[in-house]
Protein backbone atom coordinates (compact mmCIF):
# COMPACT_ATOMS: atom_id res chain seq x y z
CA UNK A 1 0.00 0.00 0.00
CA UNK A 2 2.91 2.59 -0.70
CA UNK A 3 0.63 4.48 -2.78
CA UNK A 4 -1.99 4.85 -0.32
CA UNK A 5 -0.68 4.54 3.43
CA UNK A 6 1.61 8.21 3.15
CA UNK A 7 -1.77 9.73 1.83
CA UNK A 8 -3.54 8.55 4.93
CA UNK A 9 -0.46 9.26 6.76
CA UNK A 10 -0.49 13.45 5.45
CA UNK A 11 -4.48 13.29 5.86
CA UNK A 12 -3.60 12.27 10.01
CA UNK A 13 -1.07 15.16 9.95
CA UNK A 14 -3.14 17.86 8.35
CA UNK A 15 -6.69 17.43 8.68
CA UNK A 16 -7.00 15.43 12.40
CA UNK A 17 -7.06 17.11 15.92
CA UNK A 18 -2.93 16.28 16.69
CA UNK A 19 -5.58 14.79 20.29
CA UNK A 20 -7.57 12.55 17.95
CA UNK A 21 -4.28 11.09 15.94
CA UNK A 22 -4.02 7.79 18.14
CA UNK A 23 -7.41 7.40 18.04
CA UNK A 24 -8.75 3.84 16.87
CA UNK A 25 -10.72 4.46 14.12
CA UNK A 26 -7.35 5.21 12.24
CA UNK A 27 -6.10 1.56 13.29
CA UNK A 28 -9.52 0.16 11.56
CA UNK A 29 -9.29 2.27 8.90
CA UNK A 30 -5.13 1.20 8.71
CA UNK A 31 -6.49 -2.38 8.92
CA UNK A 32 -8.50 -2.16 5.83
CA UNK A 33 -6.42 -0.24 3.21
CA UNK A 34 -5.98 -3.44 1.16
CA UNK A 35 -9.76 -4.56 1.15
CA UNK A 36 -10.48 -1.07 0.42
CA UNK A 37 -8.02 -0.92 -2.60
CA UNK A 38 -9.35 -4.37 -3.42
CA UNK A 39 -12.48 -3.10 -3.84
CA UNK A 40 -12.14 0.05 -5.58
CA UNK A 41 -9.60 -1.77 -8.58
CA UNK A 42 -12.64 -3.91 -8.44
CA UNK A 43 -15.36 -1.63 -8.90
CA UNK A 44 -12.68 0.16 -12.07
CA UNK A 45 -12.78 2.85 -9.73
CA UNK A 46 -9.51 3.23 -9.06
CA UNK A 47 -5.77 2.30 -11.09
CA UNK A 48 -4.98 -1.13 -11.02
CA UNK A 49 -1.45 -0.53 -9.98
CA UNK A 50 -3.75 0.63 -6.60
CA UNK A 51 -4.14 -2.79 -5.55
CA UNK A 52 -0.25 -3.93 -6.22
CA UNK A 53 1.51 -1.65 -5.07
CA UNK B 1 -0.64 14.03 -5.87
CA UNK B 2 -2.40 12.80 -8.54
CA UNK B 3 -5.85 11.42 -8.17
CA UNK B 4 -5.56 7.68 -7.87
CA UNK B 5 -9.31 7.78 -8.94
CA UNK B 6 -10.00 7.28 -12.56
CA UNK B 7 -12.87 8.66 -14.57
CA UNK B 8 -14.62 5.71 -16.44
CA UNK B 9 -18.49 6.13 -17.19
CA UNK B 10 -18.70 2.14 -17.42
CA UNK B 11 -18.03 2.42 -13.88
CA UNK B 12 -18.99 5.05 -12.05
CA UNK B 13 -22.62 5.26 -11.86
CA UNK B 14 -24.37 8.32 -11.37
CA UNK B 15 -26.59 9.01 -8.36
CA UNK B 16 -29.74 9.57 -10.30
CA UNK B 17 -33.20 8.12 -10.10
CA UNK B 18 -34.91 6.08 -7.78
CA UNK B 19 -32.03 4.20 -6.71
CA UNK B 20 -30.01 6.99 -5.30
CA UNK B 21 -33.28 7.49 -2.48
CA UNK B 22 -32.94 4.17 -1.19
CA UNK B 23 -28.67 3.43 -1.59
CA UNK B 24 -26.18 4.94 1.43
CA UNK B 25 -22.57 4.68 1.78
CA UNK B 26 -19.91 6.57 0.06
CA UNK B 27 -20.53 8.97 -2.86
CA UNK B 28 -18.67 11.01 -4.94
CA UNK B 29 -18.63 14.81 -6.46
CA UNK B 30 -17.13 15.25 -9.92
CA UNK B 31 -16.87 18.79 -11.27
CA UNK B 32 -18.24 18.67 -14.67
CA UNK B 33 -15.98 21.50 -15.63
CA UNK B 34 -12.87 21.24 -14.87
CA UNK B 35 -13.22 17.28 -15.29
CA UNK B 36 -11.85 16.06 -11.72
CA UNK B 37 -12.93 14.46 -8.75
CA UNK B 38 -13.54 17.49 -5.67
CA UNK B 39 -15.36 15.62 -3.25
CA UNK B 40 -16.60 12.10 -1.10
CA UNK B 41 -19.27 12.06 1.24
CA UNK B 42 -20.77 9.73 3.83
CA UNK B 43 -24.12 9.45 4.02
CA UNK B 44 -25.92 6.48 6.63
CA UNK B 45 -28.46 5.72 9.32
CA UNK B 46 -32.08 6.03 10.35
CA UNK B 47 -34.13 7.35 10.28
CA UNK B 48 -33.86 6.41 5.97
CA UNK B 49 -31.00 8.41 4.29
CA UNK B 50 -29.66 8.15 1.14
CA UNK B 51 -27.29 9.74 -1.78
CA UNK B 52 -30.48 11.06 -2.68
CA UNK B 53 -31.44 12.92 0.40
CA UNK B 54 -28.10 13.71 1.07
CA UNK B 55 -27.80 15.76 -2.01
CA UNK B 56 -30.67 17.34 -1.81
CA UNK B 57 -29.26 18.58 1.24
CA UNK B 58 -26.12 19.93 -0.49
CA UNK B 59 -28.22 21.26 -3.10
CA UNK B 60 -30.31 23.92 -0.27
CA UNK B 61 -26.17 24.12 1.30
CA UNK B 62 -24.97 25.83 -1.69
CA UNK B 63 -27.87 28.55 -1.41
CA UNK B 64 -26.49 29.06 1.65
CA UNK B 65 -29.79 29.74 3.55
CA UNK B 66 -27.86 28.93 6.99
CA UNK B 67 -25.24 30.39 8.86
CA UNK B 68 -23.26 26.95 9.19
CA UNK B 69 -23.85 26.59 5.64
CA UNK B 70 -21.74 29.53 4.74
CA UNK B 71 -18.65 27.97 6.46
CA UNK B 72 -18.52 24.90 4.19
CA UNK B 73 -15.82 25.20 1.97
CA UNK B 74 -17.68 22.74 -0.21
CA UNK B 75 -20.82 25.24 -0.62
CA UNK B 76 -18.63 28.03 -0.81
CA UNK B 77 -16.48 26.28 -3.76
CA UNK B 78 -19.32 25.91 -5.48
CA UNK B 79 -22.08 27.87 -4.43
CA UNK B 80 -25.56 28.18 -6.24
CA UNK B 81 -25.45 31.29 -8.70
CA UNK B 82 -28.34 32.80 -7.46
CA UNK B 83 -27.04 33.42 -3.83
CA UNK B 84 -25.97 36.64 -2.88
CA UNK B 85 -22.98 35.26 -0.06
CA UNK B 86 -20.55 33.40 -2.10
CA UNK B 87 -17.21 35.20 -2.75
CA UNK B 88 -14.95 34.54 -5.92
CA UNK B 89 -12.03 34.03 -3.89
CA UNK B 90 -13.11 30.28 -2.72
CA UNK B 91 -15.88 29.74 -5.62
CA UNK B 92 -14.36 27.36 -8.44
CA UNK B 93 -17.43 27.00 -10.00
CA UNK B 94 -21.43 27.19 -9.49
CA UNK B 95 -23.59 24.48 -8.06
CA UNK B 96 -26.43 23.89 -10.52
CA UNK B 97 -25.32 21.73 -13.76
CA UNK B 98 -21.42 21.75 -12.94
CA UNK B 99 -21.37 18.89 -10.53
CA UNK B 100 -22.36 15.28 -10.65
CA UNK B 101 -22.74 13.22 -7.76
CA UNK B 102 -21.88 9.40 -8.62
CA UNK B 103 -22.30 6.60 -6.39
CA UNK B 104 -18.64 5.32 -4.82
CA UNK B 105 -19.38 2.16 -2.81
CA UNK B 106 -22.90 2.52 -1.61
CA UNK B 107 -25.37 -0.31 -0.17
CA UNK B 108 -28.87 -0.66 0.58
CA UNK B 109 -29.58 -1.35 4.16
CA UNK B 110 -32.56 -3.13 3.59
CA UNK B 111 -30.38 -6.18 1.94
CA UNK B 112 -29.95 -8.30 4.60
CA UNK B 113 -26.69 -9.90 2.41
CA UNK B 114 -25.28 -7.09 1.34
CA UNK B 115 -25.12 -5.80 5.15
CA UNK B 116 -24.43 -8.95 6.67
CA UNK B 117 -21.30 -9.07 3.72
CA UNK B 118 -20.08 -5.90 5.12
CA UNK B 119 -20.98 -6.57 8.75
CA UNK B 120 -19.51 -10.01 9.60
CA UNK B 121 -15.52 -10.02 9.86
CA UNK B 122 -13.03 -10.98 7.30
CA UNK B 123 -11.83 -13.83 6.93
CA UNK B 124 -15.75 -15.38 7.86
CA UNK B 125 -17.19 -14.21 4.88
CA UNK B 126 -17.27 -10.50 5.20
CA UNK B 127 -15.21 -7.92 3.13
CA UNK B 128 -13.92 -5.89 5.98
CA UNK B 129 -12.02 -6.20 8.98
CA UNK B 130 -13.98 -5.86 12.06
CA UNK B 131 -11.09 -5.72 15.12
CA UNK B 132 -12.49 -5.99 18.72
CA UNK B 133 -10.95 -2.90 19.28
CA UNK B 134 -13.19 -1.86 16.56
CA UNK B 135 -16.19 -3.48 17.50
CA UNK B 136 -16.16 -2.29 21.28
CA UNK B 137 -15.36 1.13 20.43
CA UNK B 138 -18.33 1.69 17.99
CA UNK B 139 -20.71 -0.12 20.82
CA UNK B 140 -19.83 2.31 22.94
CA UNK B 141 -20.84 5.32 20.27
CA UNK B 142 -23.74 7.56 20.27
CA UNK B 143 -24.87 7.44 16.88
CA UNK B 144 -28.45 8.93 17.35
CA UNK B 145 -31.33 6.90 16.18
CA UNK B 146 -28.76 3.44 15.32
CA UNK B 147 -27.74 1.82 18.87
CA UNK B 148 -27.69 -1.46 16.89
CA UNK B 149 -23.66 -2.55 16.48
CA UNK B 150 -24.93 -3.43 12.88
CA UNK B 151 -26.01 -0.30 12.24
CA UNK B 152 -23.29 1.28 13.84
CA UNK B 153 -21.06 -0.64 11.66
CA UNK B 154 -22.72 0.67 8.39
CA UNK B 155 -22.33 4.49 10.04
CA UNK B 156 -18.41 3.06 10.24
CA UNK B 157 -18.43 1.93 6.63
CA UNK B 158 -19.84 5.07 5.59
CA UNK B 159 -16.95 6.55 6.93
CA UNK B 160 -14.11 4.25 6.00
CA UNK B 161 -15.38 4.72 2.37
CA UNK B 162 -15.74 8.00 2.69
CA UNK B 163 -11.90 8.60 3.93
CA UNK B 164 -10.97 5.77 1.22
CA UNK B 165 -11.95 6.93 -1.67
CA UNK B 166 -10.99 11.21 -0.14
CA UNK B 167 -7.31 9.78 -0.01
CA UNK B 168 -7.48 8.82 -3.46
CA UNK B 169 -8.60 12.52 -4.86
CA UNK B 170 -5.89 14.75 -5.65
CA UNK B 171 -5.09 17.34 -2.90
CA UNK B 172 -4.88 19.86 -4.58
CA UNK B 173 -8.42 19.41 -6.03
CA UNK B 174 -9.84 18.06 -3.07
CA UNK B 175 -12.24 20.99 -1.48
CA UNK B 176 -12.88 18.79 1.63
CA UNK B 177 -11.37 19.43 5.40
CA UNK B 178 -12.74 17.12 7.44
CA UNK B 179 -10.75 14.76 9.33
CA UNK B 180 -13.43 12.33 8.45
CA UNK B 181 -15.17 10.10 11.38
CA UNK B 182 -16.44 13.08 12.83
CA UNK B 183 -19.14 10.78 15.40
CA UNK B 184 -16.24 8.56 16.06
CA UNK B 185 -14.32 11.69 16.79
CA UNK B 186 -16.49 13.62 18.80
CA UNK B 187 -16.82 16.34 16.28
CA UNK B 188 -20.29 17.68 15.71
CA UNK B 189 -21.79 20.37 13.77
CA UNK B 190 -19.44 19.99 10.76
CA UNK B 191 -20.98 21.14 8.00
CA UNK B 192 -19.41 19.08 5.36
Amino acid sequence: MRLVSPRLDRHIQQRVDPKKCDSWVFRYVRENLAALAAIAVRFGHAALDLACA
Amino acid sequence: MDSLLLRDDCHFVEAAGLRAFILQGCYLTWDDVRKRWVRSGKVTGTPQRSVGTREAEHVEGSKFATTAARSSLFYMSFPDASSPHYTYVLRRGFRSSLLTTYFGVVFDPADDAAVDYICTPRPVSGILNWSDEALARLGNINFSGDGSLRAKQLHATGYLFELFYDLLIAPADNISRSPGFEACLGIFGNTE
